[in-house]
C-alpha cells in the first residue's frame, strides 16, 4: 500500500498529488476524526440563437451556439473535534464536446480550514465568507426586481452558485476570527467579527489587494443591537496608483415589544476618507458620510411590517465593500460575445445577466463599475450609493396563508448636481405579490402565482434635463402538474424611455465626464420550463428563455432564443 | 438589562460623534467637471448663425457673430479665408454669441493673415451635436498690427522700403519684383528675389532699405528687446537662404562704408512653405572686425535681405512679406 501511494505521489498531476497527500493525511489520523463528503453534480447542455438587427450586414458574428458540461463537486469534510476542520470542495468538469480528455478539468473550488482556536474564538482559514452592514461590507443583489418567477431564479440560482454571490456575502482568501461570547445567559451577547483578507482573483493587480475590518456588537435577544463597523480595502493597480479608502460606522436597532405589536427603530452612521495616487506626488482625498433612520411598526399576530425610513449618503462617500457591482454593465456574456463582425461586444440583455455563468464579478473594485441604468437607475450601487438623500416607505407581508405582498416607495433627490446646480430627483415604486393558489384550493400540490412590478425614473430640470422612466414587470406561475413534474411560465418586461446623462467614472472614483444618451428600449424576456423533481434534491429542468431587446439603435437590437437543460442533484 | 434611557444616550452619544464628519468640497454646488455636454431636446432658434456685417472693414468696425440656442451648451467658431487659409477659432460655454463672445478684429491665431478682398467662411460646431451651422462675409479692409513697419511690399513702385538691390553683377537672371501678385502671404502684394548663382560665390542680391530713417525708429531701444520680423518662403528644395543685414553708421556719417561701419548679420534657411522670421537685434552675429563690437539700434542707418543660393552655383528665389519691428516680442497678429 505505501509503495502504491509512494507512487502515485511520484507520478501523479499537481492536483492528484493533492488528492493523495490528503488522503493519506486523513488516513493516517486519529480515529475521534469525522469524515464526510456532500457537493454537487450538474450536467448542462444548452443551445441558443441569436438574431435581429445587431447581426444586419454581418457575415462573421455567431448566430447558432451550444454548449454544454457536466461537473461534479465534491465537498470534503474533515473534523477533528471542534479544534480542526477542513473543507476542500474539488470540482471534476468535463465540458461536452471535448475529445481525448480535452475539456476535462480537475480543480480545487474552495478550501477553507476552520475551527476553534480558544473557547470564543472560531477561526477561518482560505475561502471565506464576509458581510457586515450595506453600507460597510455587503454583496448588493443585482436582480431587478424583489422576488422572481422560479423559472428565472433557477437559472439565477446557478450563476450565483458559480460566483458565490449568495446572501449579499463577499467571497474572499485570508482570515476571519469570529467571537461570540454570551453574557448573562444567551440573551445578551457580544459578537467580535475581525478579518484580513484579499480578493478572490488578483491577476489585475501588482500585488494583492487587501480588504481589513472588523466589527463589535453588542446584542440583546429581539430588543437591542449596537455595532461598530470599520473596513479598510488597498489596493495598488498596475494603471493607477495606492488607493486606501476606510469605511466606519455605526448602526444599532431597538425594539419594543407588546403583545402584538413590536415598535422600534434602527440606525446607522458612518464616513468613509479616501486617498488616492493620482500622479507623481500628488493625491486625492475624499471625505464623506452617510446616516440611515428607520421607524419600524411589527404586527406580531398576523406577521406583517411598515416602515418608513431616511437617508442620506454623500457625493463622496465611498465604500468599495458595499458599492462594488455583482455584474458590471461593460461585462461580455459568455454566449455570443461579439455581434458587428466580431467588432463589438454584445450588449447584455437579461438572459445574459441570469444565464451566463461568467458574467458576475468576484471583485470589490475601488471604483463605481459602470452600470446599466434599465436594470437599476435609483440604488445602481446598492443601498450605499452615493449622492442621494430620500425617504422610503415600506410595507411587508410574507406569512399570510394565501397572499405574500410587499411595496415600498422611495423619493429621493441628489445631495449635489453632478456637473450642473440642478439636482436630479428619484423616484421608485415597488410592489411584489406571490399568491398561493394551493392553499386556496387546499391542495397538496404547488401552485403559485407571482406578480412584480417596478417603476423607477429620474428627473432634472435646468439647461440640462433628463426624464427617464423604466417600468419592469415580472409575472410567473409554478403549477405542479403531477407529482413532482412542475410546469415554470414567466415573463419580464422592461420599458425605458427618456433622457438621461451618464456620469462616467473614472479609476479614482471621480466623475470624468458625462455621456447623455436617449433610451427608448423594451426589453421582453420570456421563460417556459419543465422540472421533475427525482428527489428533494435532484431535479430536471428543461426550459426554454427568448429574449428580445428592440431599440432605436441597430448594434443593440437583437434576439435571443435559448434552450436550456439542467440536470442537478446534492448529496 | 438596557433601558430605553440607555440606549438612546448610546444613540445620541453615537450622532455627536459622526456629526463631526466631514464632506470633501462640501460648499460646492455640484460634483464632477462643469456638464456641457449638449442635451438631446437642444435647438438653434431662428437662423442659425449670422455674421453682422456681410462686408467689413476692420479699420473701422469689429465683426461678431450671432446665434440664440435652447441651452447652455460648448461650442468652437471657425473663421477661415477661403483664399488666404487664415483661420481664427473662438469657442465657449453659453446660450447665445453676440459681441461679447465672438468680436472678430481681422486678426488670425494662424501664421497667415487674413487677405483684403476675401471671403471667410464661418463655420459653427456645438459639442455633442451632429449639424453645423455656417456663415460667410468678405473683408473690405484689414486692420493695422501692433509693430513699426518697414515695407508690406503694397506699393510695388515707391521709393521707401526695401527698394535699392545691388546684384552680383556675374549671376544671371538675378529680378527683383517687388508688388508681386501671384504669391501673397498679407494684403494684396509681396516682394520677390530671384536669380541664378553664376559665378558660385553663394551671393546672388541684396535689397536695402532707402528712404526710412530707421535710426529714429530705433532710438533709444534695447538690441535684446527689439525684434525684426519678416515673413518668407524659398524653394522646396530647400537652396535658399536669407541672409538679414544690419548696417549701422558707427561714426555718424549718414552713410554705411563697410571700412568704417560695423555689420551685423543673422540667417534664416527658408522651405517652399511661408515662415516667420523674428530675430531680436541682439542675437545677430558681427561680420569682420570694424566697430566697437556693441549692435546699437539708434545707430542702424539700413536693413538688407541677402538672397544666397546654398549649395552655391544653382537657381533660387525668395518671397518676403510684411516686414516690421516690434519692441518687447517678436511679431504677432493679436
Amino acid at each position: 500500500m505505501k509503495n502504491l501511494i509512494s507512487k502515485h505521489l511520484i507520478t501523479a498531476s499537481v492536483p492528484g498529488r493533492l488528492g493523495w497527500i490528503f488522503l493519506i493525511f486523513i488516513s493516517t489520523t486519529h480515529s475521534f476524526a469525522q469524515l464526510k463528503f456532500s457537493g454537487l453534480g450538474r450536467t448542462v447542455f444548452q443551445s441558443q440563437q441569436l438574431s435581429g438587427d445587431a447581426l444586419k450586414n454581418d457575415s462573421l458574428s455567431d448566430r447558432n451556439t451550444s454548449q454544454g458540461y457536466a461537473l461534479f463537486d465534491l465537498r470534503t469534510n474533515y473534523q477533528i473535534k471542534d479544534k480542526f476542520r477542513i473543507l476542500v470542495d474539488t470540482r471534476l468538469k468535463n465540458t461536452i464536446g471535448g475529445f481525448g480528455g480535452v475539456g476535462i478539468s480537475l480543480n480545487l473550488r474552495q478550501v477553507r480550514i476552520e475551527g476553534l482556536a480558544s473557547k470564543f474564538v472560531k477561526y477561518s482559514v482560505g475561502d471565506v465568507d464576509i458581510k457586515m452592514s450595506p453600507f460597510t461590507f455587503s454583496n448588493s443583489s443585482e436582480i431587478e426586481l424583489d422576488i422572481e418567477s422560479t423559472i428565472f431564479s433557477r437559472r439565477r440560482e446557478v450563476v450565483q452558485y458559480e460566483s458565490f454571490n449568495v446572501n449579499n456575502h463577499w467571497r474572499m482568501r485570508g482570515l476571519k476570527l469570529n467571537s461570540v461570547v454570551n453574557l448573562k445567559g444567551d440573551s445578551n451577547q457580544l459578537k467580535i467579527l475581525v478579518f484580513g483578507t484579499t480578493d478572490r482573483a488578483t491577476d489585475s493587480y501588482t500585488k494583492y489587494p487587501i480588504r481589513i475590518g472588523g466589527s463589535i456588537a453588542f446584542e440583546k435577544k429581539e430588543k437591542f443591537f449596537l455595532e461598530g463597523n470599520m473596513v479598510r480595502t488597498e489596493e495598488n493597480q498596475k494603471e493607477t496608483g495606492n488607493a486606501q479608502i476606510q469605511v466606519f460606522s455605526t448602526r444599532t436597532w431597538y425594539l419594543k415589544h407588546w403583545k402584538k405589536w413590536a415598535l422600534g427603530g434602527t440606525a446607522e452612521l458612518g464616513q468613509s476618507n479616501s486617498i488616492r495616487e493620482t500622479g507623481v506626488n500628488t493625491t486625492q482625498k475624499l471625505n464623506d458620510y452617510f446616516y440611515e433612520g428607520k421607524c419600524i411598526a411589527i404586527n406580531k399576530n398576523q406577521d406583517w411590517k411598515i416602515w418608513a425610513a431616511y437617508q442620506e449618503v454623500g457625493p463622496f462617500f465611498e465604500s468599495p465593500g458595499a458599492q462594488s457591482l455583482r455584474i458590471s454593465g461593460n461585462r461580455s456574456s459568455q454566449f455570443f460575445t461579439y455581434v458587428s463582425n466580431n467588432q463589438q461586444i454584445r450588449s447584455q440583455g437579461m438572459l445574459d445577466r441570469m444565464g451566463s455563468e461568467t458574467i458576475q464579478n468576484i471583485n470589490i473594485s475601488s471604483f463605481r463599475q459602470p452600470y446599466l441604468p434599465q436594470y437599476n437607475l435609483v440604488f445602481p450601487y446598492g443601498k450605499a450609493t452615493p449622492n442621494r438623500k430620500g425617504f422610503d416607505l415600506g410595507l411587508l407581508d410574507i406569512n399570510n396563508r394565501f397572499l405574500d405582498y410587499s411595496f415600498q416607495y422611495h423619493q429621493s433627490g441628489e445631495v449635489l448636481g453632478e456637473g450642473v446646480v440642478e439636482k436630479r430627483s428619484f423616484h421608485l415604486l415597488q410592489s411584489a405579490f406571490i399568491l398561493k393558489i394551493n392553499r386556496i384550493l387546499n391542495s397538496n400540490r404547488k401552485r403559485s402565482l407571482y406578480a412584480n412590478y417596478r417603476f423607477e425614473s429620474s428627473g432634472r430640470k435646468g439647461d440640462l434635463p433628463t426624464d427617464l422612466q423604466i417600468n419592469t414587470v415580472d409575472v410567473g406561475a409554478t403549477v405542479e402538474i403531477f407529482k413532482k413534474f412542475d410546469l415554470h411560465l414567466g415573463m419580464k418586461r422592461i420599458q425605458a424611455k427618456g433622457n438621461e446623462v451618464y456620469s462616467q467614472i473614472n479609476s479614482y472614483n471621480s466623475i470624468s465626464g458625462y455621456l447623455p444618451y436617449a433610451m427608448t428600449q423594451s426589453e421582453n424576456l420570456i421563460g417556459t420550463g419543465i422540472q421533475l423533481h427525482f428527489t428533494d434534491h435532484c431535479f430536471l429542468l428543461v426550459s426554454g428563455y427568448f429574449n428580445r431587446i428592440k431599440t432605436t439603435e441597430a448594434l443593440l437590437s437583437w434576439n435571443l432564443n435559448q434552450l436550456y437543460t439542467n440536470f442537478s442533484y446534492e448529496f | 438589562m438596557l433601558t430605553r434611557t440607555r440606549f438612546f444616550s448610546v444613540f445620541t452619544f453615537a450622532l455627536i460623534l459622526f456629526s463631526a464628519c466631514k464632506r470633501t468640497e462640501g460648499t460646492k454646488e455640484y460634483i464632477g467637471p462643469a456638464d456641457i455636454t449638449t442635451p438631446l431636446n437642444f435647438s438653434v432658434n431662428g437662423n442659425g448663425l449670422s455674421a453682422k456685417y456681410s462686408l467689413v472693414n476692420f479699420i473701422s468696425q469689429t465683426q461678431f457673430f450671432h446665434s440664440v440656442f435652447s441651452h447652455t451648451v460648448a461650442w468652437n467658431l471657425e473663421i477661415r479665408g477661403t483664399h488666404s487659409g487664415a483661420v481664427r477659432f473662438y469657442s465657449g460655454i453659453s446660450k447665445t454669441l453676440d459681441s461679447s463672445n465672438t468680436a472678430f478684429d481681422g486678426k488670425a491665431d494662424s501664421l497667415r493673415f487674413f487677405l483684403p478682398g476675401e471671403t471667410c467662411a464661418v463655420r459653427l460646431k456645438i459639442a455633442g451635436w451632429a449639424k453645423e451651422y455656417s456663415s460667410s462675409f468678405a473683408i473690405n479692409q484689414m486692420p493695422s498690427f501692433n509693430c513699426t513697419l518697414l515695407d508690406d511690399f503694397e506699393s510695388p513702385y515707391d521709393s521707401i522700403g526695401f527698394c535699392m538691390l545691388y546684384t552680383d553683377p556675374t549671376d544671371s537672371l538675378v529680378m527683383f519684383k517687388e508688388g508681386e501678385t501671384d504669391v501673397v502671404f498679407e494684403g494684396r502684394k509681396s516682394m520677390k528675389i530671384n536669380g541664378f548663382d553664376s559665378n558660385d560665390n553663394y551671393w546672388i542680391s541684396s535689397l536695402s532699405t532707402k528712404n526710412l530713417n530707421i535710426k529714429t525708429m530705433l532710438a533709444g531701444k534695447e538690441a535684446s528687446s527689439t525684434y525684426l520680423n519678416l515673413f518668407a518662403k524659398g524653394l522646396t528644395n530647400g537652396k535658399a537662404i536669407l541672409e538679414l543685414q544690419l548696417q549701422e553708421d558707427e561714426n555718424n556719417d549718414g552713410v554705411f562704408n563697410s571700412s568704417n561701419d560695423e555689420l551685423w548679420k543673422g540667417k534664416a534657411t527658408l522651405s517652399g512653405d511661408w515662415q516667420k522670421i523674428s530675430l531680436a537685434l541682439g542675437s545677430f552675429e558681427k561680420s569682420g572686425t570694424i566697430g566697437n563690437g556693441t549692435i546699437e539700434p539708434g545707430k542702424i542707418l539700413r536693413i538688407a535681405l541677402v538672397l544666397i543660393s546654398y549649395p552655391p552655383g544653382d537657381y533660387t528665389e525668395t518671397y518676403v512679406d510684411y516686414v516690421n519691428f516690434t519692441f518687447g516680442a517678436p511679431f504677432s497678429q493679436k
